[in-house]
């Protein structure tokens, strides 16, 4: 029963993440929230399950985790069955790891594109009175049909870099133990340098600068909410390339601070189990990383666009790096805490991602046979990627006989559990706290935080099923006093990721 | 004529030229019935009489409205877990800017209205709902998705047959 004196409760559907998860928010006597939570509430097996194939099936495997970045995925475990194999990434063939590169640049500007248009623009260009029902993909196309079009566009070009390597957009196969499966072949390469059957790499990274140019006007215009909304202090984790230049395929493996002192500096990703730490609360079967040597209290991380542009001292491709700067002038500081500033860091990536695709596009090295090394097989693989959402980890053990006997993974939407649950307070006790009407709106004020992050929740517990995400309000003597839910199936349908 | 739904009186291997026809898809096939829709696609694929052309979607996607631009039919196939008189349904589909949980997946309904706001055409489209009962994470149909697959096939095929 709702509790009559203090609070009548208005809360609608909690939409666009993609998984399923539950937010609580405790109120006190007074009705200031005393606690806010971000559970996740399904389990994940495959760490289990995984035990007893053969390690070369691994990267296939586990494309199934997601359907929303599988290539990430793919790529992670493939780089770390490329040592079971005998091979670190650098004893790959220039084709080969071109390739991966190709492929992942691709999967990133496209699950970047699918975050930025569908799930975070209504966020940002739909008023906060827009009603519930409206404030989404089509409430987007209605206001403004030329981005819905091109996002669209946008999208569907990382899609078809990853058709072309993998051959299909979702669970393909690229990358075998040594290598990859397939060459890239001069007409596959026309497809996306000469603008015919879809908008060029050139236009792309024209776009993609017309975006920002557009994100920059409207923080111009919405500077305090993005500049104060869920800003908190953090550390911060992504891998770095040698040069400590950003890099979402192969590097070291950087942290820094809040005040931007580093945490982690640049020590090989091979070895991160010297360095992290997991941890378990009762109430979520999320994990919760940490760094070792800061401990539990301190040593966790953001990820994701924010944090790899936080601890990378530059980024390699002239135009992101012009506006990674813009960026940090714009913030005034580094390195940035404010979770709003997610979108803006993703759409920089994009621009890399585009400039990468066709720096790679036009090397005549992709178009090489040579695809495949051999090596000393081993007994151990980590691999490790920078995934849309952030630092990935594989790590597989296999027996003589290769059947996989031991697996960990760290995803990215792990170590974004303890910020995305700071965020949730954060917002929580400054939208909700003693107001005598709990509305729809301020409740989508948390989902706003937890959306900057782009979750993937499957990824991080590959649920099974309905993915339903709910939040339920309850006051002091812990009665739930409002809740609110969407089922995610369609027509009944329990729809796959 | 209509064998998939006689209270229609359309079907969209009828009324327009095979190659004008896309048949969507839907569902899982390491999802037990889930994979009804991909089973469906997959059988009117093998069948000579079937002259369009199937995709295979885990979920729909904003792209997917551009994608069926180039079709005048669209068929839309999903297992689905309500208890179907016929073991299966076959209606017209009407452009509805419904929104589900997440714009990680759209209904097909919604697909349809994104292409005609976004491109200023929808093509007539139709969704084929086959009821499933078993849904965990293994391959392989129910007894009861299995009849109701093979009851839709033998409409869809029964219909083939008709028209030569």
């Amino acid at each position: 029963m709702p509790n009559q004196k203090t609070t009548k409760i208005t809360i609608d559907p909690v939409t666009r993440v993609e998984g399923h998860g539950r937010v609580t928010i405790h109120l006190d006597e007074q009705g200031e929230v005393s606690e806010a939570r971000f559970h996740i509430v399904e389990f994940r097996g495959f760490e289990r399950f995984i035990q007893g194939h053969p390690y070369w099936e691994v990267p296939v495997l586990v494309q199934r985790l997601c359907g929303i970045c599988p290539v990430s995925h793919h790529l992670a475990a493939a780089k770390a069955i490329d040592q079971l194999h005998g091979l670190m990434p650098g004893d790959l063939s220039p084709t080969a790891t071109k390739l991966r590169r190709l492929l992942h640049y691709g999967q990133v500007f496209q699950s970047h594109a699918l975050h930025f248009f569908y799930l975070a623009s209504p966020d940002l260009l739909l008023k906060g009175d827009t009603p519930a029902a409206e404030r989404n993909i089509v409430g987007v196309v209605m206001a403004n049909k030329d981005l819905a079009k091109r996002g669209i566009l946008m999208r569907k070009f990382g899609q078809e870099i990853i058709k072309a390597i993998a051959g299909k957009r979702i669970h393909g196969v690229a990358a075998v133990p040594g290598g990859n499966y397939k060459t890239f072949t001069p007409e596959e390469r026309r497809f996306f340098l000469d603008g015919e059957a879809i908008p060029s790499v050139d236009t792309m990274i024209e776009w993609t600068q017309e975006t920002l140019q557009m994100l920059r006007q409207y923080h111009e215009t919405n500077r305090a909410w993005l500049d104060s909304f869920a800003d908190y202090p953090s550390g911060h984790l992504g891998l770095v390339g040698a040069q400590g230049e950003l890099e979402l395929y192969d590097g070291q493996l950087r942290a820094i601070d809040a005040s931007g002192q580093r945490t982690l500096n640049d020590v090989p990703a091979q070895d991160y189990r010297k360095y992290f730490g997991e941890a378990v609360e009762s109430w979520t079967y999320l994990k919760f990383p940490y760094l070792k040597h800061l401990g539990r209290a301190d040593g966790w991380n953001r990820v994701g666009p924010l944090a790899r542009l936080n601890v990378c001292s530059h980024i390699g491709t002239p135009l992101a790096e012009q506006e990674r700067q813009h960026f940090f002038g714009f913030s005034g500081h580094s390195p940035v805490n404010r979770t709003l500033y997610y979108h803006w860091a993703r759409l920089i990536e994009m621009l890399h991602c585009a400039e990468v695709a066709r720096q790679l596009l036009n090397d005549p090295e992709i178009l090489s046979d040579d695809l495949v090394r051999e090596g000393q097989r081993q007994e151990e693989g980590v691999g490790v990627v920078e995934a849309p959402r952030g630092t990935l980890m594989h790590h597989y053990r296999a027996d003589e006989k290769g059947q996989v006997t031991w697996c960990n993974l760290i995803v990215s939407t792990t170590h974004n559990n303890e910020p995305m649950n700071r965020a949730v307070k954060e917002v929580a006790r400054r939208e909700l706290s003693r107001q005598q009407e709990i509305t729809e709106p301020m409740l989508n004020l948390v989902e706003i935080a937890i959306r900057a992050y782009d979750p993937c929740l499957s990824c991080a517990t590959h649920a099974i099923g309905d993915m339903p995400l709910r939040i339920e309000l309850f006051n002091h003597s812990g009665q739930l006093i409002g809740q609110r839910t969407k089922d995610s199936c369609l027509y009944n349908n329990p729809l796959d990721v | 004529m209509t064998r998939l739904n006689p209270e229609l009186n359309m079907n969209p291997l009828e009324s327009k030229p095979a190659n004008e026809l896309l048949l969507i898809a839907i569902g899982n096939d390491a999802r037990q019935d889930d994979g009804l829709g991909w089973a469906f696609g997959q059988a009117m694929e093998a069948s000579n009489d079937f002259q369009g052309e199937v995709v295979y979607r885990y979920q729909l996607q904003v792209e997917d409205a551009l994608l069926i631009t180039g079709y005048r039919t669209v068929l839309f196939v999903d297992a689905c877990r309500e208890e179907l008189p016929m073991g299966f349904a076959f209606t017209p589909l009407q452009a509805d800017a419904d929104f589900g949980f997440t714009t990680h997946q759209l209904s097909p309904a919604t697909v349809l209205a994104l292409s005609k706001q976004l491109y200023g055409a929808a093509p007539q489209a139709f969704l084929l709902k086959i009821s499933g009962t078993a849904w965990a994470l293994e391959r392989g149909f129910s007894k009861a998705g299995a009849h109701n697959l093979a009851s839709a096939l033998n409409e869809a095929e029964a219909f083939q047959v008709a028209k030569e």
